[in-house]
């Protein structure tokens, strides 16, 4: 089956604890019928489902996922109703939304003429809910700001683990309080004789163990069903030794001297306590992590004051459909994508781009959403609203990319899914040692020492290393204009060696002008011009629009053209007030026979200057030169001298000549270009780089060099996000500068190191901690310590991406 | 969170209160070691 009948689906998960849980959910979606890949991001708790919609669906997803103990997150949207007059329409428009994609339920109130949807947003937006409603006959309105509801929910989780931390961390003092009596260096230290007592240790223990740590027992439940292991069992295995061994203890000294027991109450519920405490720290810096997105999101302009009916109003910005008339005042942000129908005004595009200086706009040209409109009063069309404007399709590329994974973490998937068994086998193991050689007969000590490795051997760091610093470090990247598709390219743009640019468009502006004119004979140069530009008129090559523009500029007027004709590869034949016009290269008058010898000297020094020079023939006879040239951008020679200093080869790859490459490339600092490459031949010159053992990375506008970009390691398309570019490439550079590259590659090493760092103390966490514990120099709680703190670290860590420098 | 705190605050005064109710009424006072008793009459 082709990809092309694959759907892809995206599900906000909730319930994960570490990367076992998000491997085994990856295993049981890969095993469903129809699922062609399913990834599971732990840091970011989404799935990303591959899937052929005629032989699965997104339900049985959602049931898997729920049967192997988690849940899929959905988001509720509210809206306001119009036009509804029995019960028969709020049945109608229950059905009618049900019936939607994506739609998990929906309930109308006809009395309070609402609706209340429940969705995935991946699969169905608000506006397909209210163009459905309208479709049936009735008028909608969202009622309240519902894109918070996801994030609400994850708060709301939050606010329910710092409470559940409290509660046991107020039981948990007076245990700790009774552990300090059994060290002889806090001996000084006064224990009320009531929190010695067994019976009442046992009273504050095992609320915390079977209340607040019932969410352990359920995961660690759900898990054991399912045949696998995660973090939870370890937890549930550990402390649960603890707590029935001093039980057991408890029961024993009845009748005897109470206060002389071994008891590891307060172990258990400090363990719980400290794990709680990891994971609140551990959510709370995952939240921050995705503050990318949430940035990129807060953006968007909320309302949009539109015309409608002739009137003026201002509306949600979910109510914005693609046609609507919008005004923008100086100072508002442009709502949506459009095109502008009347006005001019200066734009700041820098939250896109990354380009701090305004952008002059005019009638005619387009708008991007969520930028500011600096001065100037401006009346757009709208043009792309909703899922399609460029500021969302930014923002599901970043999201995408911090989602997908890096290959660096295969290595890490694979170990922490066998990791929970095998630790499991240590800590017993380790009990036996203690037990039988060690300290023989000692069941308290040689338990101690097995729920110690059990605690601090949990591999929640070792999950967490790779998907935090991809979702911080494309997360950055966006910030700088540096669009990276998914965690792959990350990884290997750090380790490119040769940068090939496409010379126009990317080193130049890629807007030819009009230089110079050479008027060969007596005839005046504005009549000249006036003919040239009157044959032009009726050409779409670029080159002759920069010629017309040129001369329309300098205030000549143009004629109509009689005949016109144009010559692919040789240039245009006309007539124009009676005269026969060639306006062409050499190879055009040739042709046509006609003696150029004069022109070579004036066309050979043009082309040296970087510019395209075209032979004009007026009746017959050879009457002067116009020539036409791409402006370098102002940037390009100090981003090429970056590269340079980063060790990189950089080559310049054109279709112009040899002359006019060789000049481009002088005035840049690029030492090697490759000219007169038909734009099919660019992919194969990246081969042959390739071929020579280099890492390539093509840089281009993303359209005529797709096969370029896609034959490279990486392929960058420079663009504004806007255009096809984001697509055809695994890099997307928002500006336009060819700085962007050294970010890009500047970012991805920056990345790279950042996980090696996090996966090294991941690795000597577990590695080092295991042998400490099953040697006995590690109380069980000092364990719980440092493996809720491992997490924490790891993060944070990460975190430190968000705030790099690159430039 | 307040919730939590004063459940787990009303809690802990309910088993403080309840072994001080059994270390009043029911608890035999425990037998004070012979070498202690010694110590004392000295």
């Amino acid at each position: 089956m082709g990809d092309a009948a694959l759907k892809e689906v995206h599900l906000p998960i909730t319930g994960m604890t570490c990367a076992a849980c998000s491997s085994r959910i990856e295993k049981g979606l890969n095993k469903l019928d129809g699922v062609q890949e399913a990834t599971v991001n732990l840091a970011l708790e989404k799935a990303a489902i591959k899937y052929n919609p005629e032989v699965t669906s997104v339900e049985t997803f959602e049931k898997k996922i729920e049967d192997l103990g988690y849940a899929v997150v959905s988001e509720k949207a509210e809206f306001e109703l119009l036009g509804m007059t029995c019960a028969a329409c709020s049945g109608r428009i229950e059905k009618g939304l049900h019936k939607l994609a994506g739609v998990k339920h929906a309930a109308v109130n006809l009395a309070l003429e609402t609706a209340t949807v429940e969705y995935n947003p991946e699969q169905v937006s608000v506006q397909d809910m209210i163009k459905k409603v309208e479709h049936l006959g009735y008028q909608a309105k969202v009622k309240v700001d519902q894109d918070q509801d996801i994030e609400n929910f994850r708060e709301k989780e939050i606010e329910k683990q710092k409470g559940k931390f409290i509660f046991s961390l107020i039981l948990s003092i007076p245990l700790f309080w009774s552990m300090v009596g059994h060290f002889e260096f806090t001996s000084f230290i006064f224990v009320p004789d009531m929190f010695m007592n067994p019976w009442v240790q046992l009273a504050l223990a095992a609320p915390v163990q079977f209340f607040i740590g019932k969410q352990f027992y359920v995961g660690a439940y759900k898990a054991l069903k399912n045949k696998s292991a995660n973090m939870d069992v370890l937890v549930a295995l550990g402390t649960s030794a603890a707590f029935f061994y001093s039980l057991y203890q408890s029961i024993l000294s009845i009748g005897s001297n109470a206060q002389m027991v071994e008891l590891y109450y307060e172990t258990s519920a400090i363990l719980i306590t400290l794990i709680i405490l990891g994971k609140l720290f551990e959510a709370r810096a995952k939240g921050r992590s995705s503050e990318a997105i949430k940035k990129l999101m807060g953006l968007q302009a909320k309302t949009a004051t539109v015309l409608r009916e002739g009137e003026e109003i201002e509306i949600p910005l979910e109510e914005v459909i693609a046609g609507d008339i919008i005004f923008i005042k100086p100072g508002e942000k442009i709502p949506v994508d459009g095109e502008i129908i009347e006005g001019q005004s200066a734009l700041d595009e820098s939250m896109l781009t990354g380009e701090s200086v305004p952008v002059d706009k005019k009638e005619g040209d387009t708008v991007i959403g969520s930028t500011i409109n600096k001065n100037g009063f401006l009346k757009i069309k709208a043009t792309k609203v909703g899922k399609d404007t460029a500021l969302s399709q930014i923002i599901k590329v970043v999201e995408e990319a911090q989602g997908s994974k890096a290959p660096i973490q295969r290595m890490a998937d694979k170990i922490s899914g066998i990791f929970v068994p095998i630790v499991v086998t240590i800590a017993m193991i380790t009990f036996l040692v203690w037990y039988i050689w060690v300290s023989p007969g000692n069941f308290a000590e040689a338990l101690e020492k097995l729920i110690a490795v059990l605690v601090i051997a949990c591999p929640c760091a070792l999950g967490l290393a790779t998907p935090t610093s991809i979702m911080a470090g494309s997360g950055r990247a966006a910030e700088y204009g540096v669009l990276f598709k998914g965690g792959e390219h990350l990884e290997l743009t750090h380790e490119i060696t040769t940068v090939v640019l496409d010379k126009t468009g990317t080193v130049t502006h890629g807007k030819p002008v009009l230089t110079d004119v050479i008027v060969e004979g007596s005839l005046e140069e504005s009549t000249f011009l006036q003919l040239v530009g009157s044959a032009e008129k009726q050409s779409e090559h670029p080159l002759a629009e920069a010629i017309v523009k040129g001369i329309k500029d300098k205030g000549i007027t143009l004629l109509s053209s009689e005949v016109f004709e144009a010559i692919p590869g040789y240039g245009i034949k006309a007539k124009v007030d009676g005269k026969d016009l060639l306006i062409g290269t050499r190879r055009l008058m040739e042709k046509y026979d006609i003696t150029v010898h004069s022109a070579q000297p004036g066309m050979e020094t043009l082309e040296e200057n970087g510019k395209t020079a075209m032979l004009v023939a007026i009746d017959g006879k050879y009457a002067g030169i116009v020539a036409v040239a791409d402006t370098v951008k102002e940037t390009s020679r100090d981003a090429i001298k970056r590269l340079k200093k980063l060790g990189l080869e950089v080559v310049m790859i054109t279709g112009d000549n040899k002359r006019t490459a060789q000049a481009i490339a002088e005035e840049v600092g690029i030492d090697s270009a490759i000219a007169e490459v038909l734009p099919e031949g660019k992919a194969d010159e990246v081969k042959k780089l390739q071929d020579q053992g280099k890492k390539v990375a093509m840089v281009g506008d993303g359209i005529n060099d797709a096969p370029a970009l896609a034959v490279a390691d990486i392929g960058m398309a420079i663009g504004t996000g806007t255009d096809v570019a984001m697509e055809a490439a695994d890099i997307t550079l928002m500006r336009g500068d060819l700085n962007s590259i050294a970010d890009a590659i500047l970012m991805s090493k920056k990345t790279i190191r950042n996980i090696k760092q996090n996966l090294f103390w991941a690795f000597a966490y577990n590695t080092l901690g295991i042998p400490v514990a099953a040697l006995g120099f590690l109380a069980p709680w000092l364990a719980g310590a440092a493996m809720a703190f491992s997490s924490v670290s790891v993060v944070l860590n990460a975190l430190r991406l968000q705030r790099v420098k690159i430039k | 969170m307040k919730k939590w705190a004063g459940a787990a605050i009303a809690y802990l005064v309910l088993v403080m209160a309840g072994y001080a109710a059994y270390d009043a009424f029911v608890a035999k006072p425990e037998p004070v070691p012979h070498d202690i008793e010694m110590e004392n009459h000295e």
